[in-house]
């Protein structure tokens, strides 16, 4: 929504009666936040990526939403929503084990003959099918790190031990989250409807009908 | 002591309704409608209808970080995170934040709360269920706490006064274990959800499956339409605040109803903390206050007070209501206020898969859900423990595959409706335990009040219902005809969790067991009345705020008679 038709929305809504003022705080929620950057982390210290690894990550998510015939998650600003998130959302361990993510991606990108940027389009997949299979595996070592090996029966500690989600994992479902709650991808592959002003209980759908965004 | 400069009579009104949540806001709409000078005193902030429904409007894009919780909120709002919900970014500037408003917990308690005006009416469930005879009744014969003074013949036609006005949405079904309210034109079931109907209402005798009962407007009356309310548009952004007034709150219909009388002022940000009492005749002439803001003192008068602050602060008002003649907290003789705190006990259930309709699908966000009503001890069915549970959930899509894929197949599925699922949750009866309780400690807020400690946990007799309720969960839907049936009982949710906290000024029929009477008075201060919650002997398995709504218009109505006879 462009900040004029929030604004005649609002107006329509509340028929007409808005302050300036009234409206303005109803918009501001509408503003795109930059302040990401200098949200203090967990640790007191401010979470940003560098350039580089900020790079590396949009083209990551490019890879997990890539530009079809509607656009892909660098469109969407799906990176920057990520490193917003992991400012504001995420603990100090979790921030520096995606964070270390990067290596993982420069080590395979390098198996597959490359730095990231430079892999073909078919390579690329091959370097996210890598980051998910070693995510997978980091995943059963930390399952295994919480049964006993005599019993089969997790540790009482196991849950409190809160291990960071792998780097692919986390990666690919703040990627998801990130594009299609963004106004660019709900709206262009999905149905949005902002006001359904009535209910249907049920109706028949062809299959090219998309989910709704809400 | 602080006087208020303006003199004493600037500050008398007829009656003072202490909260404007649910019952504030019936008791200030009953009492100015027969017209009495009423002031409705909220802690809070105002929030006006529909110009302070600042996130209305926003779609996922606009909230930072879309929803999820930072973690400067987590520690901020440590009970509300407990919900999962209420301290969620689009409605979370409606809900307090607990690091100001602390509180203490010798066992865990989760209390949610809304200070300003209209409170927790701006941000409930909705689902709204009329009582039936046993909840009455049922204390008394099975020896259970107190029994109610009252049975279901006394609030049966204050159910129906406020249920026309309030619109409630619903179908009529002939229940006993679920009257029929005076009904708003139902919602309805989507496909897989008549399908379960007609799986579990064909293989469980005497079982019923129906559509949610909720205060939303499906088709508005003149008296609603006169109040600006209007129809129901299917957004579910209820917890917002509705800039269509289409559900019941104080704002969209109770404040406007009462403010329409010329008879209502409204007054924010004054904390009332006691009553001022006349020792002489045991009646309150008024009440104490503290500016949230300014932290000034203030003192309100008035003939009649009904406390409404919510069943915790209403009770908490009377425990720092101490004089000769109340010793303990107001009306308090029989050592019960604070005490018998219940709530419904939830997120136990299962849900599951339902293959093929994938040419189905819906239009429009209900904003509710299916009902299974009460079978549990009904009629010829026993259980190894007392009362029992209704069940909600319902029936909806996803969106397709989400197997950890990646890439442009991926994306493409994505966007296209998933699976069908179902899930039932069960909201069970929770009973009055003595132990149950929350007492004052010898800590003080920011604003120099006594800060509440909780000491509740669910009994024996909840901890068996929790089992049955997932088995009988599982049992249904895999009967309906469901698919990889998941069972959930989450045992760490505590008292307080449904936010229904109620009971902690009961009424009953004597002072030595109770707190209030069958007129909602408080014993031996009659002109003081509680209408919220912390009346309630017991709590039933539905959802309790239409019965609040009804209590307090039939206490109201009451008051006056009794004001008018000079018995006041």
């Amino acid at each position: 929504m462009n900040r004029r038709e929030a604004l005649q929305n609002v107006t329509l809504l509340i028929g007409g009666a808005v302050s300036l003022t009234t409206a303005s705080v109803i918009l501001n929620g509408c503003k795109p936040s930059n302040e990401g950057k200098e949200v203090a982390g967990a640790a007191g210290k401010p979470f940003s990526l560098s350039a580089d690894h900020s790079k590396i990550l949009d083209e990551l998510t490019e890879i997990i939403i890539p530009k079809t015939d509607t656009p892909g998650a660098i469109e969407a600003g799906v990176g920057p929503f990520i490193a917003l998130l992991l400012a504001d959302c995420y603990t100090k361990e979790q921030q520096d084990h995606f964070v270390k993510g990067f290596d993982l991606v420069g080590q395979e990108a390098k198996k597959l003959g490359g730095d990231l940027f430079s892999l073909d389009a078919a390579k690329k997949i091959d370097l996210m099918k890598s980051l998910k299979e070693l995510a997978k595996a980091e995943r059963e070592e930390a399952k295994a790190k919480q049964v006993d090996p005599e019993s089969g029966i997790e540790k009482q500690d196991a849950k409190a031990k809160k291990v960071p989600v792998p780097f692919f994992d986390l990666l690919r479902e703040l990627t998801v989250f990130g594009y299609f709650s963004s106004e660019i991808g709900a709206k262009s592959n999905l149905n949005y409807v902002s006001v359904p002003g009535r209910y249907d209980a049920c109706i028949t759908i062809t299959p090219d009908t998309k989910a709704y965004a809400l | 002591m602080y006087i208020n400069s303006n003199g004493k009579d600037e500050v008398t009104y007829d009656a003072i309704v202490v909260g404007s949540g649910v019952s504030g806001g019936w008791a200030a709409k009953e009492l100015t409608e027969k017209g009495l000078k009423v002031a409705m005193i909220d802690r809070g902030r105002d929030v006006k209808h529909v110009v302070d429904y600042t996130t209305a409007n926003s779609d996922p894009w606009d909230f930072k970080t879309r929803g999820r919780l930072d973690l400067k909120t987590m520690e901020e709002y440590w009970a509300g995170v407990r919900t999962g919900y209420t301290a969620n970014e689009e409605h979370r500037h409606l809900f307090e934040n607990d690091k100001e408003n602390p509180y203490d917990e010798t066992r865990r308690f989760d209390w949610i709360r809304a200070y300003h005006t209209g409170g927790r009416s701006l941000l409930w469930g909705r689902q709204s269920y009329r009582w039936n005879e046993k909840d009455f009744t049922a204390n008394g014969e099975e020896g259970v706490g107190v029994d109610w003074p009252i049975r279901y013949k006394d609030l049966e036609p204050w159910y129906t006064y406020v249920e026309k006005f309030a619109g409630i949405s619903g179908s009529k079904e002939n229940l006993s274990v679920l009257p029929d309210s005076s009904f708003q034109p139902a919602m309805e079931l989507n496909c897989v959800e008549k399908e379960v109907k007609k799986g579990i209402e064909s293989k469980f005798a005497g079982r019923k499956m129906i559509i949610g009962r909720v205060a939303h407007l499906t088709n508005p009356t003149e008296e609603h339409k006169a109040l600006g309310r209007g129809s129901c548009q299917f957004r579910n952004r209820c917890m917002r605040g509705c800039p269509y007034g289409a559900y019941f709150s104080t704002q969209s219909a109770t404040l406007p109803a009462a403010q329409k009388t010329g008879n209502l002022t409204l007054i924010n940000d004054k904390i009332v903390y006691s009553l001022i009492m006349d020792d002489k005749t045991g009646k309150a002439i008024g009440v104490r206050s503290k500016d949230q803001n300014t932290m000034e003192e203030a003192e309100y008068y008035a003939k009649i007070i009904f406390l409404n602050a919510g069943s915790i602060n209403s009770s908490w008002i009377m425990m720092q209501t101490k004089n000769s003649a109340n010793p303990n907290g107001l009306g308090n003789e029989s050592d019960q206020l604070g005490r018998n705190i219940m709530d419904h006990h939830l997120g136990a259930g299962a849900s599951g898969k339902w293959e093929g309709f994938e040419d189905m699908y819906y239009y429009g966000r209900r904003p509710n859900g299916i009902y299974i009503p009460r079978f549990a001890n009904w009629g010829s069915d026993k259980r190894d423990y007392l009362r029992g549970f209704g069940y909600q959930g319902g029936a909806s899509r996803g969106r397709g595959t989400d197997d950890l894929g990646f890439g442009a197949d991926f994306k493409a599925k994505h966007s296209m409706p998933g699976q069908w699922g179902m899930n039932i949750g069960g909201f069970g009866e929770c009973l009055p335990y003595e132990t149950n309780r929350f007492t004052l400690t010898d800590k003080k807020d920011k604003w120099g009040l006594p800060i509440i400690n909780f000491d509740a946990a669910w009994g024996d007799n909840e901890w068996k219902m929790r089992e049955d309720m997932v088995s009988e969960a599982a049992n249904m839907l895999e009967s309906a005809g469901c698919k990889d049936i998941n069972t959930f009982n989450d045992k760490e949710k505590s008292p307080g969790i449904g936010i229904h906290e109620m009971g902690t000024a009961r009424m009953g029929r004597d002072q030595k067991t109770s707190v209030l009477n069958g007129n909602n008075q408080v014993w031996g201060a009659t002109n003081v009345f509680v209408t919220d919650g912390a009346c309630m002997t017991s709590a039933s398995c539905v959802n309790p705020s239409l019965t609040y709504m009804a209590l307090t218009a039939r206490a109201a109505n009451f008051a006056v008679e009794e004001l008018k006879k000079q018995n006041l």
